[in-house]
Formats: C-alpha cells, structure tokens, sequence
C-alpha cells in the first residue's frame, strides 16, 4: 500500500518534473535571465514537503508562514507548500493519504488516529500549553467547572473537543445528560446571542473576539484546562511514517527551518503577522486580531520561563501525561505505545 | 372485472338506460386509461408478496446469500487487496458491529433524533405539497403558480439549504425537519397533481353529465385515482426526507447520525461512522417498509374499498 502510493507519487513528481522543463523552455523562449539549465536543477534538487495545517492560515501557524517568507526552508533546500486546513479538513487523515507529508494537529487528536492504525509519528511539540478554555458570561453564573452540570456548553467538535469530555469525565457528568454537549460554530455568534452558556475558546483567537466584541474579561468566567488538569498538548508536528522512514534527513531540515521561524515570529510579532496576512484570505481577518493572535501564541509556544532555544521539543513527561489523560478519559481506549507515537530523533538531528 | 366497470351500475340506477349506453360506449373507448389503483394490483402483489411466506423463501434466498458472501469477502479483505485501502480506511464488519454494539444506546438515539427530524418535514413537507397539488387542481389559476414553486423548490440542492435553515431556525431539530420538509414537497406536490388529474376526459365528463359537483368530482373521482400516485410520492419521500435530514446534520447539529457519521470520521471513529451508516440504511428501509405496509392497507387491504365508495 505505501509502495502504491509512493508509486502514483513518483509518477506525479515526474509528471511535475515534466511541466517543469516545459516551463523553464518556455521561459527560456520569453528571454528571461534565469539560464533554464540552472532552474531545473534547483528545482530537482529541492525536496517537497507539503505541510497541511490544522486550520486557515492566521498567527496561530506563524511560524512556518515566518520560516517560508524568509527563505528559511528554501536555505534547507525545501520546496514547502504550506496547506490550509477547514471545518472539514483532518490533517492526520491527509498527512496518512500522503496528500501531505508533515501536518498540524494537537496531540489528542493525533493519538486517537494511531490508535486506529494511521501511521502517523510525532517530530516536534511546538505548543507547550494548552491555550483552550471555555468562556461564559458573569451572567451565566458559571464560576466553577461543576457550575457546567445542565448547562448548554459548546465545542467545535470534530476532534477539539476531547479536553472537554475529559473535563465533564473528570466532574462526574455524562455529556449526553448532564450537559447539554453542543456544536459550536466557527464565529462567537452562538455565545454573544447567548445561545450557549459557555462556549469554547482558543485563548488566542476566540478569547479575544469576544473581547473584541466589547465584553470586557471583568465581566467574563473563563475556565481554564490547563488549571483544571485535563490540558493536553496540542499544536505539533506529525510525519506519515512511512514517508518518515525515507525522508528523516528533509523533515530534520523542516523541523530546523520551522523552529527558527517560531524563534522569529515570537522576536518579531509584527513582521510574522505581515508573513500570515500574505497567506489569510482577504477579508476574513483583520492585521490587529492577527497580532493579538501572535501574542497570545507566543505565551503558548513559549511559556514564561521556557527557554526560546527549546522551541519544537517534545517534553516526554508533558507528552506522557497528555497520552495518561487521554486514556484515562477515554479519548483512547488502550495505553498509548508512547515508543511509536512520537520520535525525538528529527528534532534531535534538527538541533544538533 | 374490467376496469372501468365500476362506472356502470352508478350510470344505470340514476339516468337509465341511454346512459347505460353511453357508459358502455365509453368502457369501450376508455380501456387504456383505466384508474392506476386497479392496474397496479397485480403487479404489486407479484412484488410485495400477497401470498404465503413459504412461496416467497426462494426469492429472498439469493439476495440474502449475495449480502452475506458481499460480507464475509470483506471481512477476509479482497476489497482491502484490491482497492489498496487499510482498515482504518475501511473497517472490517466485525470492527463495525462492534463498535455499534458498544455504542448501541448513542446510536438509538441518534437515529431517534434523526427520524424525527425526517419524519416531521416528511408530514409537513407532504401536506403542503399536497395542498399544492389540491389547489392546482381545484383552482388552477392560483395552484400552478405553487406547483410550479414546489418543481423550482425541487431543484434546490439540500446542501444549499441546510446552511440557510440553520440560520433561521436555529440549532435544534426544526431546521433539519425544514430542509426535510422542502424535500418532501415538490415529490409530492407533482405525483398528487398527477394522481388527481390521471382520470381520463372521458371519466371526468361522465362525472359532469352525471351532475356531479366539482367536490363530488374531487372527492369520488380524483382522490381515489390519485391514491397510488400519493402513496408513491409518500415512499419517495421516506428517502429523500431522511436524506435531507442527515446532510443537514453534517452541517450544524448536535446529535443525529448524520452529526455522529461527519464526527466519528473526523475522530478516527470510523467502525462507529460505519456503524452510523448501517442505521441509517436500517432506518431508511424501516420508513419505506412502513409505508409500503400502509400503502397494502389502503389500495389492496380493502380490495372493495374503491369500488364501494363510487357505488355508494
């Protein structure tokens, strides 16, 4: 299976090979300066990684968009398309299709798809805190996580929520009776028109759109997984295994590329948000929202007191504790092999 | 019995002996376009089975065979090895009933949720394209402009819908049961409007020279022509209106197998998305059942029934 695939690959990059060669003649013909003969060669030799994100492009992904605008891949020898995701887009299901090589998912999601058999390993934690909390309104009287029994709360689903179920699981409640467990939409449409009690949010993006909206965190109750102990780690990187096993060399040069483009990002918030606004369709974002976004990424990129150098590690411990959660709360249902779900090597050749 | 021959004994009790005539004279003349209730008996008892279960063995027994060796090659993995897939692309049945038997409770009531979403716009649907079919007929000046509604309605593709009806009805089941209801409409607003103008011109004047008001017309003719057309629409709809219900789970609900299906997917649940798609194919054949059941009721269960309320 992953000889056919890396067949109908191989035939797709010669094909690929081909329309490059008639575009470098053609280009040739129009007297462009770039001698073709150099061009192919280049472009032989730049290895192509597809890197499918978790969701569209914004400052939550503003480290590879960082590395890509300042050629950091290029100088590795990278050719990497950086893919958006969407409401309807798994990145471990692309990444294991080989419709992308590396992807962007957060850590639960990652382990219920090794569970089924995806073969899919870890290389690199980029977030090292879990930046989703549930907000509600004063006026809920939502103060503590109990207060959420019989409440409407809400979740995008679809792979975002197994922190929550393991909140509920942690307080006794089941989510098919003792909440009312509901689909969130991808605005704050629901929790402003007080559809929802208490709706999810990424500190980073949804948080702030509230506030944007004119609530201000005074009259907010925010509860935080991270202090309520079912925080898992989410933004890493994953490899399909099997383009891993051949590729080591390429994805240690993407882990590279990628770090120093967090490190810069983080440095320089503005020009990172310049780099995400290239790639963010028009309209749908605006530069201010982008930069608080950039902000608040950082804190979870780089925590207080977490050296910037160790950006990309996998802390085995965090690593650990978010498979024991996950078991535990029935994200999976056996033991997560901790040996075959992640690999420290690349970001170890990455660093070295 | 000829069709047809129901006419005579109303025609020769109430105007004598020359409309006798006439009627026989039309018998004659109308043997083409008899009533459809009575030309499709035979042919459905054929399919349904209107006799014994023993006789019947023969015919379920291949079926059942083909579905049963579909399943044990699939579980051995032929379509695995020959369509490249892995399990985890398409999971083994054993994996799916599995999972169904662990989640047989959210399944339950999944479905429950998803039934009555399809089942509430499949009777509101089809009352108001009934209606639709009524008023085209009875007043045509004013029904076409709503049949021509519901055909338009028709070509709105549910996915376009869901979004919409979401918006305007929130998150709870009656925008499900809205987008089920438009695509129960159109179905049955043009199969009631054939139904109801299937009786042929010369069946429609005798009716008149009879005297016969245009309700008489409506209900002793019309109706009961234009049964099997309803029913027919009715048992279209038990699909298209689970159809319109699951799709719009996919886009924004809470429940439903629809909603269970998209989620389980995208978990890396796909046994559970399988299994999802076995009760919805359980559930889509239990609602057709059903009105295939009713539909043998009221057209073949009273094999009298057209004929006495014309004699009446």
């Amino acid at each position: 299976m992953g000889m056919t695939r890396r067949g109908r690959r191989g035939a797709l990059a010669k094909a690929g090979a081909a329309l490059a060669l008639a575009a470098a003649l053609a280009a040739c013909g129009n007297g462009q300066e770039t001698p073709a003969a150099g061009g192919a060669a280049e472009g032989a030799a730049a290895v192509k990684i597809g890197l499918q994100l978790k969701w569209v492009p914004q400052a939550q992904f503003a480290g590879y968009y960082m590395a890509l605008e300042k050629g950091y891949y290029k100088e590795e020898g990278l050719d990497v398309d950086i893919l958006p995701g969407g409401p309807d887009i798994v990145p471990e299901q692309q990444v294991a299709s080989g419709a992308a090589d590396i992807g962007v998912d957060w850590v639960a999601s990652l382990l219920a798809h090794q569970e089924q058999g995806l073969p899919l390993v870890e290389i690199a934690q980029i977030y090292q805190k879990s930046g989703l909390v549930l907000v509600s309104k004063k006026s809920a009287g939502i103060a503590a996580a109990a207060d959420l029994k019989g409440r409407k709360v809400g979740n995008w689903m679809g792979g975002n929520e197994f922190e929550l179920l393991a909140l509920f699981d942690k307080l006794g409640l089941d989510p098919a009776k003792d909440v009312q467990f509901a689909k969130q939409g991808f605005t704050m449409d629901q929790f402003l028109a007080g559809e929802l009690d208490a709706a999810s949010a990424m500190t980073y993006n949804e948080y702030q759109v509230v506030l944007e909206q004119g609530i201000p965190e005074s009259e907010l109750n925010v509860i935080d997984m991270n202090e309520e102990g079912v925080a898992m780690l989410e933004d890493n990187l994953f490899a399909n295994a099997d383009w891993l096993a051949d590729n080591k060399e390429a994805a240690a040069k993407f882990v590279r590329a990628s770090i120093k483009g967090w490190q810069e990002a983080i440095q320089q918030p503005e020009a990172a948000v310049d780099a995400v606004m290239k790639a963010a369709e028009a309209d749908s974002t605006s530069r201010d929202h982008q930069l608080k976004m950039m902000q608040e990424v950082a804190k979870l990129v780089a925590p207080d007191g977490f050296d910037p150098a160790g950006i990309g590690k996998i802390d085995e411990a965090a690593f650990k504790q978010t498979a024991d959660i996950a078991l535990q709360f029935g994200v999976i249902s056996k033991a997560a092999d901790l040996g075959a779900a992640y690999t420290t090597e690349i970001y170890d050749m990455a660093v070295k | 019995m000829t069709p047809g021959a129901d006419i005579e004994p109303k025609g020769a009790t109430r105007s004598g002996a020359s409309v006798s005539a006439a009627a026989a004279a039309l018998e004659a003349a109308i043997p083409e376009a008899p009533t459809p209730s009575r030309r499709a008996r035979p042919h459905a008892n054929k399919l349904l089975g209107g006799r014994s279960a023993a006789s019947r063995l023969p015919e379920l027994l291949l079926p059942l065979a083909a579905g049963l060796a579909v399943l044990a090659l699939w579980q051995a993995e032929l379509f695995h090895a020959l369509l490249g897939l892995r399990t985890y692309q398409l999971p083994l049945p054993s994996a799916i009933a599995a999972a169904a038997a662990a989640n047989a409770e959210l399944l339950l009531r999944s479905a429950g949720v998803t039934l009555a979403e399809a089942w509430l716009g499949l009777a509101a649907g089809s009352l108001l394209g009934w209606l639709a079919a009524a008023a085209a007929v009875l007043r045509p000046a004013l029904g076409r402009g709503a049949l021509l509604l519901a055909a338009a309605l028709s070509a709105v593709p549910i996915v376009a819908l869901a979004p919409l009806f979401s918006l305007w009805l929130g998150d709870g089941i009656a925008s499900r049961a809205g987008v089920a209801a438009v695509a129960s409409l159109a179905p049955m607003a043009l199969g009631s409007w054939r139904g109801l103008t299937s009786p042929s011109s010369a069946e429609l004047d005798l009716m008149r020279s009879l005297g016969a008001s245009k309700a008489a017309e409506f209900r002793k003719l019309r109706l009961p022509s234009s049964l099997p057309y309803t029913l027919t629409a009715l048992k279209i709809n038990a699909a298209a209106s689970l159809i319109a219900a699951i799709v719009s789970e996919f886009f924004f609900a809470s429940g439903g197998l629809g909603y269970l299906l998209s989620n389980s997917v995208k978990i890396a649940r796909m046994p559970l998305g399988w299994a999802c798609i076995a009760v919805a194919a359980a559930a889509g054949i239990a609602s057709y059942g059903l009105l295939q059941l009713a539909e043998r009721r009221l057209l073949h269960g009273q094999p009298d029934g057209a004929d006495s309320k014309q004699a009446r």
